[in-house]
């Protein structure tokens, strides 16, 4: 959609009189791991306090910690992520009078429905899936990369509903020439040359009966901040095709050329889509699906132990969707590994929550690990991969912790 | 009492005058009305403030990107000077 943005220049030099170093309070503010790693914390509309990465478009991140509360993210915690500076859109583009969601291009019958007629027409399907931003934990990347400088906080886990996109798309019928799907949700560019933010995926992905028009997440509305009333929700893929406020569904019979598919959010078109650390990659293909990633939850650096004593060490696990096989630990710098327990399975495309109980003998500092494997054998690498996207940090993570006699 | 569990789907769970976001508090460090100026239309200070320490040339892919892809109104004669505040204030020197 675009709209012009509602501030004008001359506000924003207002604005600008106004700048003075305002001071944060101590309780307000968290130190991510890596230089310039100082956030706010900062409480949204339906949500707690959260990381805030920028403030307009609002970027928040999840503080780590509450991902050893559950197996699935909290809806007030869940990260959000926006592009455009007209982001998110207003109330009254998105109340069930005003909203609705259109099925134009290459199809036989043009559709235009609202939520309540998505939920009427079209059966309710759920899924556990997890959502990942493309940079999530680009701040650890080593060159460091331009980009948003996030943790490990821009993943969530949650319980979708919505109707099957291949439905939807069945019932505008597809037109024989049809070749991708294109959609546009009602987040606005902030300036007339700032392009709107449109995905595209093949037509023949976009029948893949797991793909939904979501509109509710964890058994109630999406929350304002993550796309209500209706978000795309592709389980295993990154969030960049997770389009939010989701009002216009375009299939067209050619390759789109948009800039969020191209340059924006490419990879190396290499073997796990890494290059030599900064150089240039000589080709490159859009972004699709995870790669493997596990996390200690239980435990952050810096924590103490008692030497004798059992640590339940908990974590999750997950990957693009073949589901997670195993999870490895070590506590002896990556030398020896044991298996761990996993945790009930909530489908392929969940966090896995896996734990074991780990009784520490040498005192000082070890370094706890853990390494996941999907079913088809993909797993971690010990050492990091690199690309200048700062895109799909999966290396093997370690937390430092302390162990103290009894 | 007996309390009894209300099951709904919320159409949508805010009331009308919570659709507001906190209000955006432009802190750059001192010399920056090049960057209020244009930077400031499409995005707040963070996306210049939270990046690492980035070199001369890094800044000036971003500043070219903004120009070329997002339409950035940046005058092509302030572009060096704009680069100037960023290095000093956001950057690292050449090595």
């Amino acid at each position: 959609m675009k709209t012009p943005h509602p501030l004008s220049r001359r506000d924003f030099l207002r604005t600008g009189a106004l700048l003075a170093a305002s001071p944060l309070l101590a309780q307000d503010v968290v130190k991510l791991p890596f230089e310039n790693g100082e956030r706010e914390l900062v409480k949204y509309p339906q949500k707690r306090a959260l990381i805030r990465l920028t403030s307009r478009p609002p970027q928040l991140e999840t503080p780590f910690t509450v991902f050893n509360e559950g197996i699935t993210t909290p809806n007030d915690a869940f990260f959000v992520r926006y592009h455009l500076g007209g982001s998110p859109p207003p109330r009254e583009v998105l109340t069930a009078d005003a909203f609705r969601v259109q099925v134009l291009g290459k199809v036989k019958a043009p559709l235009k429905l609202s939520v309540e007629e998505l939920r009427a027409q079209f059966e309710p399907v759920e899924v556990v899936a997890v959502n990942q931003c493309s940079g999530n934990s680009r701040g650890f990347f080593q060159p460091r990369v331009p980009g948003g400088q996030l943790g490990h906080g821009a993943m969530g886990n949650a319980k979708w509903r919505g109707a099957r996109l291949k439905d939807v798309l069945e019932k505008a019928g597809l037109a024989a020439e049809a070749k991708q799907v294109l959609f546009n949700g009602l987040d606005a560019p902030p300036a007339p040359k700032v392009p709107d933010f449109v995905k595209a995926i093949d037509v023949e992905q976009a029948l893949d009966p797991d793909i939904l028009l979501a509109y509710e997440m964890n058994g109630e509305a999406l929350p304002w901040l993550n796309g209500f009333p209706l978000r795309l929700v592709v389980p295993g893929h990154y969030g960049t095709y997770w389009v939010k406020h989701l009002h216009e569904i375009t299939v067209v019979d050619e390759q789109f050329k948009g800039f969020w598919m191209d340059p924006a959010y490419r990879i190396p078109a290499t073997e796990c889509a890494a290059i030599e650390p900064g150089t240039a990659p000589k080709s490159t293909i859009p972004i699709s699906r995870f790669n493997v990633r596990s996390f200690i939850t239980s435990h952050s650096d810096g924590a103490q132990l008692t030497s004798g004593r059992d640590e339940l060490i908990r974590g999750i696990a997950f990957d693009g969707g073949h589901g997670i096989r195993e999870v490895l630990f070590s506590d002896d710098n990556a030398r020896r590994w044991r298996a761990a327990e996993l945790g009930k399975d909530l489908g392929r495309f969940s966090f896995r929550e896996w734990s074991l109980t780990f009784t520490p003998k040498r005192l000082g500092i070890l370094k706890l690990r853990c390494k996941a494997t999907n079913r088809l054998g993909q797993s971690q690498p010990l050492d990091p991969l690199w690309n200048p996207a700062g895109y799909m940090r999966n290396v093997v993570e370690t937390v430092s912790v302390t162990v103290q006699k009894s | 009492m007996k309390r009894f569990a209300i099951f709904f789907i919320p159409l949508a769970a805010l009331a009308a005058d919570e659709w507001k976001l906190p209000e955006e508090r432009p802190v750059f460090k001192p010399g920056a009305d090049l960057a209020q100026a244009n930077c400031l239309i499409c995005h707040s200070h963070e996306y210049i403030s939270t990046q690492p320490p980035l070199t001369r040339d890094q800044w000036k892919a971003s500043v070219t990107k903004m120009q070329q892809k997002y339409g950035a109104p940046l005058p092509a004669e302030s572009v060096d000077a704009l680069l100037d505040y960023l290095v000093k204030n956001y950057g690292k020197p050449a090595q």
